[in-house]
Formats: structure tokens, C-alpha cells, sequence
């Protein structure tokens, strides 16, 4: 009963409530929002591993800073926020610890190491051909269901900076839709039709 | 070309317009709303591709319910009532009564000399600035404690605030030959450090009750601040009115917080970067 209730408050109230060291609320907030958070990292990072250790540590910092959630300010947001800053500092440590063991001065690409020979490429392989920031922001609106809105207040940026992001982010990913073995098939469809 | 073309129904639609059109419709929006967005999806075989690939569900996000339970058992572990940060007004408040209280501190010790030499259009120019600068970096400082708050102002404030009053200085002071240019410099900068670094470090205090996700902004920002105080102090001291010793001597405290500040915030990055992960291991609070 307690837990059907729980599932239908909003993640602001469930926010408020862990400040106030609400347990059932808290698991409840973990379980709603943990899903979303490996799921952008997991469209960011290389390994499901590395995505399992950020959403530990990104609830570390959450928890570590739950007092400065305001009440009634949007939820998503402040947890992206939170979660994006972890990562960056995640990966300035592995870049780091990678320069050591290495000696290299920058990482390969993500998704180098995939394969791009399929006929039909999947979204995560699509999304890791795109430049880190316009990742992050299509990860956000296509993956998470962040509006542009939410998505500017998480990145610290205007809309409009999102929208143009998410414009050229679409452009690429037709580019190298082109270029793949699925691109070529609608092509040669097309042509077929005429 | 061929996604660079028109729709194949006729529509006036191009693919960029397309690819602009699904940039602002987010999943809550549901399906590309405006009719003729759809008329041309329908008709373009590699605009439908591509919202076909975009729209695939993102697979293999299941968090596994050990990994929940481990959270959970974690963080509820630690759980004890917090009190909310204060409102955002209380904090523009603190920073407003730091640089006020330091500022009067300063003028108490070092008197007044600067304010009565100069005309009434220099201190309404010079101080108004003063003070609106202050308030814009206050401001600004305040969004930065919390993470995802509206960011009215750019993150590269300290730098506008400094072009700003070297402006407002070059316009209202003229030059005049100073020939202890330096060792009466130096005075002036012995005379506004010390408010600046107490400030700095008054102001550091109260930063850290927020979450600093842009290390290096903040101290670049909070610098500034610092710097401002020490400033506002040798213009109401100083009765030195030349151009050159003013843009150098005193606005240049603002420069040297700014850069002081954001060396620190480096470092302490670096360090965090470096140290953190062994620090925190093992500790939650």
C-alpha cells in the first residue's frame, strides 16, 4: 500500500523526503532514478563496469549533497548535474591513471572498438560517433526524457545552446547513418523505387 | 545530397529543417508535433531512418537489484534529517555584508582620504560600478552553489567585470606624473591585500555550505570578489588620482584575485583528482 503510494509521488516530494531521512522514500528514489542515470552513463562510458561505478559514485555525491536540493525546484536537473560533474571527474582520473600507464596523450574514441560493419546501426553505436557534447545532450533528451529546458539547466547552458547541440548531434548522425551498411541499403531502395 | 532535398510528397520541408524540428521535441513531447515535419518523415526515407534509429529504446540500462540493494543499504544507512541550503537571498546577503563589513574595517584603519578628493562624478562613476559589480558577482556566486540553478550570468564574468572597470576608470581619471610611481604601488597594494585575503577566504567559507560543480569558475569568480573589496578600500583611501596608479595599483587587485583564485580552485582539483578517490574510500561523510 505504502509502496503504490510511493511510486505515484512526484521526484521532487520523494527529494524533500530523503532530506528529511525518509527511508522508504529514499529507496524509493533510488530505484526510480537509478535506471536513469546508468543509462546515460552507460551511452557515455565504454563499459557497463565503469557505468556501474559512476552511478555508485554519483549517489555518493548526491547523498553527500542532498541538503542543497531546494524544495520544489525541478528534480532531474540537480541529479544530472551531479551525475555529468561525476563523470567529468571520473574521467579526468582515468585519463589520469591512463597517461601513467600509457604514456599516451589521449584516449582512443569511445566506441573505436565496436563494430561498425553491422547492417543496422544500434543508437548507442550511432551516439558514440558524436562529439562529447552533443552526446551528452541527445543522451539526455532521447535517453533520460530530460526537456530541453531541464537538459539546459543540467549542462549549465541556455536552450538555445541545447537546441543547436541537438540540431548538429541529428546532422551528424544522418552523416554517419550515410556512411553505414543500413544507409546504403535505404539508398539503393530508393534508387530501386525510382 | 540526396537528404539535403525536399520531401517527396511535395512538402517544402528540407531535412535540416527536420533535424532543427526533432532538436526541440524532446520524449515528453511525444512524436514530432507540427504536421509538416511528419509530412516529409512520411515522404523521406532517410529522414524516417534516422528518427527510426534515434527513437530505438536504449537497451541493457537494467540496474540489477544487487547493485540496488547495496545503494539502498548504504545511503539509508547514513540517512539523518538535513536542513535544506538557506534561500539564495540570505547568501547574496553574506556576500554583500562580507565586502561591506571588510570594507568599513578598511576605512576605519586606513580613513578616508581617497573619498574627499574626489569630484562628485568620479565617486558616483567609480563606486556605482564598484557596488555593481559586487552585486553581479555575488550573484553569480550564489547560482554556483547549487547544482542545476538557472545561470542568468556567463561563468566568464570576472574578466567582464575587470574590462568594465578599467573603462569606467580610464573614463573619469586622468594622468598625471608620478615619479614614486612603484613604491607608492606598492603601498597601495600592501594597503588592499589584506582585505582581499580575508575576504577570499570569508567568502571560501560560505561557498563551501553549496556544491561546486565548476571549481574553477567559482574561484575565478569569488577571486574577484575578494579582489573588488580590496579595490573599493584603496578608492575610498587612496588620494592618489592619477590614471595609470589606479588602473595598475588598485583595479589590479581584482586581476590578481581572480588569477589567485582560480590557481587555487587548479589546484585543489588537481589534488582532489589525485587524492580523492583514496581519501573518500571506505568514508561517506
Amino acid at each position: 500500500m505504502v509502496e503504490s503510494r510511493l511510486s505515484e509521488i512526484s521526484l521532487e516530494a520523494l527529494l524533500e523526503r530523503y532530506q528529511q531521512a525518509d527511508a522508504p522514500a529514499t529507496t524509493e528514489l533510488i530505484q526510480r532514478l537509478s535506471p536513469d542515470l546508468l543509462r546515460f552513463f552507460l551511452s557515455q562510458e565504454g563499459t557497463r563496469t565503469e557505468a556501474e561505478d559512476l552511478l555508485q559514485n554519483t549517489w555518493l555525491r548526491i547523498h553527500k549533497a542532498r541538503h542543497t536540493y531546494r524544495a520544489g525546484a525541478p528534480a532531474l536537473p540537480w541529479v544530472f548535474a551531479i551525475a555529468r560533474h561525476t563523470r567529468v571527474d571520473d574521467y579526468r582520473k582515468r585519463r589520469r591513471i591512463r597517461q601513467y600507464e600509457q604514456a599516451t596523450d589521449s584516449l582512443p574514441e569511445r566506441g573505436s572498438h565496436q563494430d561498425t560493419s553491422v547492417e543496422t546501426p544500434t543508437f548507442e553505436s550511432l551516439v558514440a560517433e558524436l562529439p562529447e557534447s552533443q552526446r551528452e545532450v541527445l543522451t539526455m533528451l532521447k535517453v533520460n526524457g530530460l526537456s530541453l529546458e531541464e537538459v539546459a539547466l543540467a549542462t549549465s547552458s541556455s536552450v538555445g545552446a541545447v537546441k543547436q547541440k541537438a540540431s548538429r548531434a541529428y546532422a551528424r548522425l544522418r552523416t554517419v547513418l550515410c556512411n553505414s551498411g543500413s544507409w546504403a541499403i535505404a539508398r539503393r531502395e530508393i534508387t530501386g523505387a525510382r | 545530397m540526396g537528404h539535403r532535398e525536399k520531401g517527396d510528397h511535395g512538402s517544402e520541408m528540407t531535412c535540416r529543417q527536420v533535424e532543427q524540428a526533432l532538436a526541440m521535441s524532446g520524449v515528453k513531447e511525444g512524436e514530432v508535433a507540427m504536421q509538416s515535419v511528419r509530412g516529409h518523415i512520411e515522404g523521406c526515407r532517410s529522414c524516417r531512418e534516422l528518427v527510426r534509429v534515434v527513437e530505438i529504446p536504449f537497451h541493457a540500462a537494467q540496474v540489477s537489484s544487487i547493485q540496488i540493494e547495496r545503494l539502498r543499504d548504504t545511503i539509508v544507512d547514513d540517512l539523518h534529517p538535513i536542513r535544506p541550503l538557506l534561500p539564495a537571498w540570505v547568501f547574496f546577503l553574506i556576500f554583500a555584508l562580507i565586502f561591506a563589513g571588510l570594507s568599513y574595517v578598511g576605512i576605519c584603519y586606513l580613513g578616508t582620504i581617497g573619498w574627499s578628493v574626489l569630484m562628485p562624478l568620479q565617486k558616483i562613476a567609480v563606486f556605482a560600478t564598484l557596488a555593481s559589480c559586487a552585486a553581479l558577482l555575488s550573484f553569480s556566486l550564489v547560482r554556483q552553489m547549487v547544482p542545476g540553478e538557472k545561470s542568468l550570468l556567463p561563468t566568464g564574468l570576472p574578466p567582464v567585470v575587470l574590462v568594465i572597470l578599467c573603462l569606467v576608470v580610464a573614463s573619469v581619471f586622468q594622468v598625471r606624473t608620478d615619479p614614486h610611481f612603484v613604491r607608492t604601488g606598492e603601498a597601495c597594494l600592501k594597503a588592499g591585500l589584506p582585505y582581499a585575503i580575508p575576504a577570499g577566504l570569508l567568502f571560501w567559507l560560505v561557498l563551501r555550505r553549496g556544491l561546486i560543480l565548476s571549481p574553477q569558475a567559482v574561484g575565478a569568480i569569488a577571486g574577484s570578489l575578494a579582489g573588488l573589496v580590496g579595490t573599493t578600500v584603496l578608492e575610498l583611501h587612496c588620494p592618489d588620482l592619477n590614471v595609470w596608479h589606479i588602473l595598475i595599483w588598485h583595479v589590479g587587485i581584482v586581476l590578481l584575485g581572480m588569477l589567485a583564485g582560480l590557481l587555487i580552485a587548479i589546484a585543489g582539483q588537481a589534488i582532489r583528482v589525485q587524492f580523492g578517490g583514496r581519501l573518500r574510500k571506505g568514508k561517506f561523510r
